[in-house]
């Protein structure tokens, strides 16, 4: 069954053909969400809400258009709320001065995940500049659709892409000059 | 590295991402030396995590499927594609709409500068030749040589004091 044949079953209420969906395109969003959000916890919650987002919008999804851009445009936007989310969750949590009573708990401290995100990357690289890399190592895609996904200009996608690069580079030359 | 470092100014020193992008696709594209400063995609893949490095996904679709047990997917009244194409002319409205708004502004300041500049002019005339009625003094001589001469004006009074100063 095709991806256009998945999606007019979708429409008609068959879940299982979501599932389908699902199936084909949750390891690369579950990649694409661990490279923005950096630990395994918050990119499943990422990834869940994406695809619930998918599923109920999936009637405006334009077929003449990639189904993955989509996913993946949704995944970012999802992504990039919960960026925000944490961070004033942090700021509340630092003026609170909040202390755990069993020590902090291990998905806060120590996300799970088979691979973590380097801290490098995490600290050097901003969201936008890790997801243009992301799609650009990972999925193989050029300035023009990672603009796509991004909604901005290519020159806007080339110029993170640039940025991101160079500090990929000077991080690896760090690590590998430690060695 | 003499190169590169000029060139790196150039880049950060640029305001807009066009002006970054022109000088990126014009200069560092082809050029070695900038080249060998960037990260290629093997490079890259391996700070990144990627989709084989991923496992244990069999809890993601439980969790979907029971979110999205209560509703089905909302329809579009003609499918994707019309409902693509009514939000892109509704944000081509929205650009014409702002560029209307900007013209229309920009027409106003020009009409009151340009009928209120007469007004300005004539009341600083007025001003000035009031100011030189008040202040004006005749040159000040002593012993038929010019004096120093300085002009007090206190603010809140209307007193002007003139002081002439002469060493014989």
């Amino acid at each position: 069954m095709g991806e256009n044949e998945l999606i007019a079953a979708c429409l008609q209420g068959d879940r299982e053909a979501f599932r389908k969906i699902v199936d084909i395109y949750k390891a690369q969003v579950m990649a694409l969400a661990m490279n923005i959000l950096g630990n395994r916890q918050d990119a499943e919650d990422a990834c869940q809400e994406t695809f619930i987002q998918v599923y109920r919008n999936l009637g405006r999804f334009n077929p003449q258009k990639s189904l993955k851009n989509w996913i993946f445009t949704i995944l970012y936007r999802r992504c990039l709320d919960q960026l925000k989310k944490k961070r004033r969750f942090q700021r509340a949590f630092n003026k609170a001065k909040f202390e755990w009573p069993h020590g902090i708990p291990a998905g806060i401290s120590n996300p799970g995940g088979n691979k973590r995100l380097s801290k490098e990357i995490l600290k050097r690289l901003n969201p936008k500049e890790r997801i243009v890399v992301s799609l650009w190592a990972n999925e193989g895609f050029t300035a023009a659709e990672i603009s796509g996904v991004l909604q901005c200009s290519p020159s806007t996608a080339r110029v993170y892409l640039f940025n991101a690069r160079k500090k990929i580079k000077s991080v690896l030359e760090k690590n590998h000059a430690a060695l | 590295m003499r190169h590169s470092k000029l060139m790196e100014f150039l880049y950060a020193i640029m305001p807009f991402h066009s002006w970054k992008d022109a000088l990126l696709r014009r200069h560092i594209e082809n050029c070695p030396d900038c080249g060998k400063r960037l990260a290629s995609r093997d490079e890259a893949r391996q700070l990144l995590v990627q989709a084989g490095d991923i496992d244990d996904l069999d809890g993601l679709w439980p969790a979907i499927s029971e979110k999205i047990r209560r509703f089905r997917p909302s329809l579009a009244p003609d499918g994707g594609i019309a409902q693509h194409a009514a939000t892109s002319l509704k944000a081509g409205w929205r650009w014409a709409a702002a560029a209307a708004g900007l013209f229309a502004a920009a027409f106003l300041t020009v009409w009151l500068v340009r009928y209120f500049e007469p007004y300005a002019v004539q009341g600083g005339r007025e001003m000035a030749a009031e100011e030189l009625e008040q202040v004006q003094i005749h040159y000040v001589r002593i012993n038929n040589e010019p004096a120093q001469t300085f002009i007090f004006k206190p603010h809140d009074s209307q007193v002007v004091i003139v002081w002439a100063g002469k060493n014989i």
